[in-house]
């Protein structure tokens, strides 16, 4: 299954404090175990207006319902198409 | 350091094979290492690449881009990775134990006494409470335990 990149458009997220990044975590994988397990959602790197999420979903449609139902924004939803880091510099 | 979300847009990026990328990143570790960056890993999508470093500064970041030939259109301090994980309470069994009692109203003597702790303790692990929880007041403290369901 594919993994995606979704940018999520949230002005001061950045200041969010623990209580409320668990609040969102707890509707989030509420919506998740609605879904049922084919979506996963990996992680998220939280910015001062944006975050980003890494989720593994059979297709964008399931990523957009589960932003629909949580009242998540899902600016773009980009499959991912490799994953590199310092590894990919190594001689093979 | 703060780790960095660098968003690169490049045309059809998620084209390119593993031989275009082990080229490409031959090409811009020397640079990283010269300079000071962790390179994490990247998320390579159809028309952008998303990049996760670790560096001092932003400014060490739009020069490596510089150097190597890389566009560089956001970059954004990461201020906290999330999770599944941070659904459940960020809380220790020990703070949870001082929340209830604070919420409870019990002075910080009397909740010392309860669990066997100095006052100091005491208060520092409320300290540790009111910063994870964000807030600086008892009531938001006991408003967030009964939200949380701590309080049963």
């Amino acid at each position: 299954m594919p993994k995606y990149v979704i940018e999520r458009e949230l002005p001061g997220a950045g200041k969010l404090s623990a209580a409320e990044l668990q609040g969102i975590a707890q509707k989030s994988c509420s919506v998740l175990k609605d879904l049922g397990p084919q979506i996963q959602w990996l992680h998220s790197y939280v910015t001062d207006d944006k975050i980003y999420c890494v989720y593994i979903a059979p297709n964008e449609e399931i990523v957009r319902e589960h932003a629909k139902q949580g009242g998540f924004p899902a600016n773009s939803v980009s499959a991912v198409r490799t994953v590199i880091d310092p590894v990919t510099a190594e001689v093979r | 350091m703060p780790k960095y979300l660098i968003e690169r847009e490049v045309p059809n990026v998620g084209g390119l094979t593993q031989a275009d990328w082990y080229k490409l990143a031959c090409g811009s570790l020397p640079v990283l290492n010269e300079i000071g960056i962790q390179w994490v890993e990247s998320y390579v999508v159809d028309h952008k690449v998303y990049c996760v470093y670790i560096a001092p500064n932003e400014r060490v970041i739009q020069e490596h881009a510089q150097r190597v030939g890389f566009p560089a259109n956001r970059i954004a301090a990461i201020r906290t990775v999330i999770d599944p994980t941070t659904a459940e309470s960020p809380l220790t069994e020990r703070e949870i134990e001082v929340l209830r009692l604070a919420s409870k109203g019990l002075t910080r003597r009397e909740m010392a006494s309860r669990l066997c702790l100095s006052e100091a303790t005491v208060r520092h692990h409320l300290e540790h409470i009111y910063e994870k929880i964000g807030t600086n007041t008892r009531v938001g403290a006991a408003r967030y335990a009964m939200e949380q369901g701590l309080l049963e």
